[in-house]
């Protein structure tokens, strides 16, 4: 068995390397931006290999993982502020959670871009791609200039156990129980990240259906397993109308899964769900393979939140219903895409929002793609570590 | 309790048939083909019954075009989802003719399905017959520690009418509920361990699997139980505070109660079947062993066909005894099943908490 790594060096080398190192911040930032742009724009390609194994760890179709770690780089490409270097920057150690790869990647980033020494515990569901962004930016980055090392310990082995207790800061992704059992071990380290998922407001069923192609790949991406994955979209409109656009909704969703494939571990869940909207005469319109199904609920179901291609459509009068149907999951709730007329700004939107609890609100289309910075559930990492 | 309503005489008759099936066959048949045969002409008969008086269950029937005139054997019977049982009554009349409703767990999302019965002879007779078979053919009488829900207190709870019958049957005078509401008496629980390990008479605990790591991990007192002292668990065990395997499990609590491995039994069974699974010494399958009027077979997950054997799947149970509900069950549980004997596989099923152990996680929740 090999010694426990000694993290307490590494992470003094990695810090070491970006304090020593002639990249600035900007520089630093910058290079890594060109890399996701390249990643995006398809000037530079993932592996076929890498993205083969990735989907089938993640069980997720390759074409899904494809097109979901394209639009992710394309939001990371973004140009953003550089950050303000840390004077004293402490190490950092990232868990990344399974459900999604590559969620360790933007924290790593915009924290190593100010300074602070990286080590990220991959899930073991995704162990590759962070390593061959680590590779690939070393043609524009010096090696170790990327403050950023890697590693797939288990969860429960020493040296995991090790790396978590010297690291100062704890950024943790991963299921509610995972974040509740890591504060109680690491009480005053964790910045936590758990369960949450996405909906969409559309004003009108007119713009519901001008927004189809972009609600779908908010709903598809990532086989609706993300924090940033729509689950629900409320619309606003008759229940006849919005069965009319649901349907064609249906439709989109059901010619995009077709295309890019989702996940099949839930199905079960899915017919599941299928059989009590037989039971209660609920309208539904599922691709002939169940990789799509859209159903129009009077009220939002917590219960409903089964991912992989699953969309609930809730009729509402207005935008200011929606906390009376989301009372029960204000503590999930991430990103909120609003298809506003034209003549509406999305400020009548976004302080309530960000009240309710939504870090993200944008333009369909948007929600899985968010800039390097983001405010993951409202916390600005940087700035957060660096007040701790 | 509910009233009395129209019942057929179709019913009468068939449930008599069903229940001297339960009462009468052999676990191990001597003519297994004629017992198969049997048992697909009851399954019918019985689906036949359902399909005409279980309105929900003829909504989804209809819904997918089958009916009794279009299949032939007992595998081809439309299975409900056991999550349907949340949103739909299923029963065979009108729901205030049941007798009793037995609820399944749920949480603060997720409401519970209820189970109804017009009456509990059935459930009673399989769940005692199988129980004897699996667990206690070398005594029929013991003194008996509940760490586990019961009929009286807990009456919405189809584990704890279980658990009751086996100690009215079963139970010496001795015989003590150590489990309520207020969740476990741990005092009493190790005083009556103590009094009975020192004596010479086998005892028999029976427990939802957390409810026993609860009291291991709580309780200081070690005992060795008398020689052919055993404890049947039920439920899952994986609770907010220990996570761990199905082996450490048995370990643990093998541990503390003196006892091998093997006299930890365990029982799989849910609140919508009216029979039971065991795993025990007894029936020394490798797996484990249902009665001869459940019958269960694996399909797949994504299209719900049905598996050959040892093909792993979600599971679809059959169950004889559930007379006026519906006999075909289908779950999100995952396993194999290999010359009759189920494998439960996939996520480690047997520890995550299901139905009565979740009853046990709550209560011990609320009386931390």
């Amino acid at each position: 068995m090999p010694p426990t790594p000694n993290f307490s060096d590494l992470f003094a080398r990695l810090a070491n390397a970006r304090r020593q190192s002639a990249v600035s911040a900007a520089d630093y930032l910058a290079a890594w931006q060109q890399l996701f742009g390249d990643l995006a724009s398809g000037r530079v390609l993932l592996p076929d290999e890498l993205l083969e194994r990735l989907a089938k760890s993640c069980q997720m179709p390759v074409a899904n993982v494809r097109a979901s770690l394209q639009t992710s780089f394309r939001g990371l490409a973004q140009p953003i502020a550089t950050p303000d270097s840390v004077r004293h920057p402490e190490p950092v150690a990232i868990i990344a959670a399974g459900n999604i790869p590559g969620i360790a990647v933007a924290p790593a980033v915009l924290l190593a871009s100010a300074g602070f020494p990286v080590i990220v515990k991959m899930a073991s569901s995704d162990r590759e791609l962070l390593p061959w962004l680590l590779q690939t930016i070393q043609t524009a980055l010096p090696e170790e200039t990327a403050a950023i090392s890697a590693g797939d310990w288990p969860a429960n082995s020493d040296d995991c156990q090790c790396l978590l207790q010297t690291a100062e800061h704890i950024v943790a992704f991963g299921s509610d129980q995972t974040i509740t059992k890591l504060e109680r071990d690491y009480y005053g380290k964790i910045i936590g990240f758990g369960h949450k998922f996405s909906v969409v407001y559309a004003d009108s069923t007119k713009l519901l259906q001008q927004h189809t192609a972009a609600l779908a790949e908010d709903c598809l991406l990532y086989s609706q397993q993300g924090c940033l994955s729509v689950q629900a979209i409320f619309v606003r409109g008759s229940l006849k109308d919005v069965r009319r656009a649901a349907a064609k909704f249906g439709n989109r969703l059901a010619a995009r899964a077709a295309e890019i494939g989702t996940g099949r571990a839930q199905t079960a869940r899915k017919l599941a769900a299928l059989e009590q909207f037989d039971l209660n005469d609920t309208t539904y319109f599922a691709a002939p393979d169940h990789r799509s199904i859209v159903a129009v609920l009077e009220r939002f179901s917590p219960e409903l939140l089964i991912g992989d291609g699953f969309v609930q459509i809730i009729p509402i009068e207005h935008w200011r219903q929606l906390p009376a149907h989301l009372d029960k999951v204000l503590h999930w709730l991430q990103g909120l895409a609003a298809a506003m007329p034209d003549d509406e700004s999305f400020d009548d939107l976004l302080t309530p929002c960000h009240m309710l609890g939504f870090s993200r609100v944008c333009k369909p289309g948007e929600l899985q793609a968010p800039p390097l910075n983001w405010a993951n559930n409202g916390i600005n990492l940087v700035q957060h570590l660096q007040k701790r | 309790m509910g009233r009395a309503g129209f019942v057929s005489p179709e019913r009468d008759r068939l449930a008599a048939a069903i229940l001297d099936f339960i009462r009468q066959t052999d676990f191990f048949p001597s003519d297994p083909l004629a017992a198969e045969h049997r048992f697909n002409e009851l399954a019918l008969a019985l689906f036949r019954y359902q399909h005409v008086y279980n309105l929900a269950y003829r909504k989804l029937c209809d819904k997918r075009g089958v009916s009794p005139d279009t299949i032939a054997t007992w595998q081809d019977i439309p299975a409900v989802m056991t999550t349907s049982f949340k949103h739909a009554t299923f029963f065979c009349g009108n729901a205030d003719e049941a007798d009793h409703v037995f609820h399944t767990s749920g949480t603060t999302l997720r409401q519970p399905g209820k189970h109804y019965l017009r009456s509990l002879e059935h459930y009673r007779a399989s769940a005692l017959r199988s129980f004897a078979h699996a667990c206690l053919p070398d005594v029929n009488a013991l003194p008996i520690l509940v760490l586990g829900p019961t009929a009286a207190l807990f009456p919405h709870s189809s584990l704890g009418h279980m658990f009751s019958w086996i100690v009215e049957r079963h139970g010496r005078p001795t015989s003590a509920v150590c489990f309520s509401p207020q969740g476990i008496d741990y005092a009493e629980a190790e005083a009556w361990l103590r009094r009975h390990a020192a004596g010479r008479e086998p005892v028999l605990i029976l427990a939802t699997s957390l409810a026993l790591l609860d009291f291991v991990e709580r309780s200081r007192t070690r005992v060795t139980l008398p020689p052919r002292g055993r404890i049947v668990d039920t439920g899952g065990y994986k609770g907010k505070r220990l996570a761990t395997t199905r082996s450490e499990y048995r370990r643990r609590v093998a541990a503390a109660f003196g006892i091998e491995p093997e006299w930890l039994f365990n029982e799989y069974g849910m609140t919508e079947l009216s029979s039971q699974y065991y795993e025990t010494r007894f029936l020394d399958a490798g797996g484990k062993v249902a009665p001869p009027w459940l019958r269960t077979i694996a399909c797949d997950p994504e299209a719900l066909a049905p598996l050959p054997d040892g093909l792993t799947g979600v599971l679809r149970h059959f169950d004889l005894a559930n007379i006026d509900s519906v006999l075909a069950l289908q779950t999100e549980d995952t396993g194999y099943v290999q010359n009759s004997v189920l494998h439960l596989s996939g996520r480690d099923t047997q520890a995550e908490p299901r139905g009565c152990s979740l009853l046990t996680e709550e209560v011990l929740r609320l009386n931390l």
